[in-house]
């Protein structure tokens, strides 16, 4: 599988808990408090209800993911304890990873349209989500083109030496860059051939569990207010 | 009815593209427009949908000569439908609800309306359960389907398609005359170009051949036209 696919595909497969609009919501309402709060109650918390979460929507792809915030977050904290002392370390180190934990639950169970729609739905500019969308497809696009010349490329040993890696980088770079310029025209003529006239539909789930997702935020919510 | 009268285009590199294009198609009727790569049958398409503006002659639309204001070209584009040959070119929207509704939304129809009208066509053209996929996700039959979908659903009653067949298996291609013959007894006309006469023969029932942006040929097409012009023809032999 493609890398850029592999990555769309998390929310598309994973398996959600809450559904819908309000799984975006929930996501940010509690990275907000999670990331305000100073007490750790708040943040084992966090920590406890989107690892469990993570977990129950792909576990390998969470372990996959949590690799690399870790790879930076140990060694800082270890030099935090040595210059702050272990309590110091500790609280940061909680609370860098159950935000980053929020965020990760909302990449993994949310496509970046539904995203965008459940965040239209809470007055964010219609020309900020209709930029957003059209950037994202045309990004799925050139992706699609890049592994398509990168494979032309390996195929006749455009990466068999370190000369070449640099020769095929510069080709591959203008050559997309011409097909960006292309692509825009095209994008351009598929909409005008449909009316365009700066409307971007939306897509959103059916809500599903919003009661859930309700407790959650209210425990969150309880734990950062008493 | 559709039609072209004395057409030219030049593309700003200079290269003439149509050189007094005259076409007719008939209310109802599936029109094949033949040719090799390069002939100009996509540059006349592009000008039937009014995505380019000829420099010389007139495309008329229902006894209406097209004009070039945005209130025309709405006019036109709700009438007259494009698909696009590669679908990756025409797909503009990142899940397949909403590029099918993309057309419908800037036409100003109701969310209501949308849902039931592409939950129609999805439905039709075997993609239901597909509306919250990823367009890059999906297979080359599939996006050409939600390519046609987002122009089928806006219901135009004239539809432009651009070598429909390209890239199609055995199934998709069957499924695709099926479509079109659908199509045809819903009273759609359609203006159909493609260099495989297979498909030509499988739903045509006029045809036209272009060649270095001119029709050359209109009429019956037999083993020595499409030799003559550089068709494949394996439908002819024994």
């Amino acid at each position: 599988m493609l890398r850029h696919e592999r990555f769309e595909l998390e929310p598309v497969v994973a398996r959600r808990v809450v559904e819908g609009d309000v799984n975006v919501y929930f996501s940010l309402f509690s990275l907000i408090v999670t990331v305000i709060s100073s007490k750790w109650a708040v943040h084992a918390l966090s920590l406890a209800i989107f690892a469990s979460l993570c977990i129950y929507a792909n576990w390998q792809a969470f372990l996959h993911l949590l690799k690399v915030p870790l790879a930076f977050l140990v060694p800082s904290a270890a030099v935090l304890c040595l210059v702050s002392g272990a309590a110091v370390a500790a609280g940061v180190a909680l609370r860098a990873i159950s935000a980053t934990t929020v965020l990760f639950y909302l990449v993994m169970t949310s496509p970046l349209p539904e995203v965008f729609s459940a965040l239209k739905k809470l007055r964010l500019p219609g020309f900020i989500v209709e930029i957003c969308m059209l950037v994202y497809r045309a990004i799925q696009v050139l992706y699609e083109e890049l592994e398509r010349l990168e494979a032309a490329a390996d195929a006749r040993l455009g990466f068999s030496s370190r000369k070449a890696v640099l020769r095929t980088a510069t080709f591959l770079s203008y050559s997309l860059f011409l097909k960006s310029l292309r692509r825009a025209d095209i994008m351009n003529k598929a909409m005008e051939a449909r009316c365009y006239r700066g409307e971007m539909p939306t897509f959103s789930r059916k809500p599903r569990n919003v009661h859930l997702a309700a407790l959650l935020s209210a425990l969150l919510l309880a734990g950062w207010l008493v | 009815m559709m039609e072209c009268r004395d057409v030219w285009y030049r593309y700003p590199s200079g290269v003439e593209a149509l050189r007094g294009v005259n076409l007719r198609v008939e209310d109802g009727e599936v029109k094949i427009l033949l040719g090799r790569n390069g002939a100009g049958k996509t540059t006349l398409m592009l000008t039937l949908n009014g995505l380019l503006k000829p420099q010389r002659g007139e495309v008329v639309i229902d006894g209406r000569r097209v004009e070039y204001d945005r209130r025309s070209l709405r006019w036109l584009r709700r009438r007259v439908g494009y698909v696009f040959q590669n679908p990756d070119d025409q797909i503009v929207a990142p899940t397949v609800f909403q590029d099918v509704a993309f057309g419908l939304k800037n036409l100003g129809f109701d969310d209501g309306e949308i849902k039931r009208r592409v939950g129609e066509i999805l439905r039709e053209l075997e993609l239901q359960g597909y509306e919250g996929r990823l367009c890059s996700t999906l297979s080359g039959g599939e996006k050409r389907r939600v390519a046609l979908a987002g122009v089928l659903v806006m219901e135009p009653r004239y539809l432009l398609l651009d070598e429909p067949s390209a890239g199609l298996d055995g199934v998709g291609f069957k499924s695709l005359v099926s479509l079109i013959q659908r199509l045809k007894a819903r009273g759609k006309t359609l203006l159909i170009s493609t260099h495989d006469l297979e498909l030509a023969m499988a739903v045509g029932d006029s045809f036209a051949v272009m060649n270095g942006g001119r029709i050359v040929h209109e009429g019956e097409i037999n083993a020595e036209i499409a030799e003559k012009y550089g068709l494949r023809f394996g439908c002819f032999r024994g």
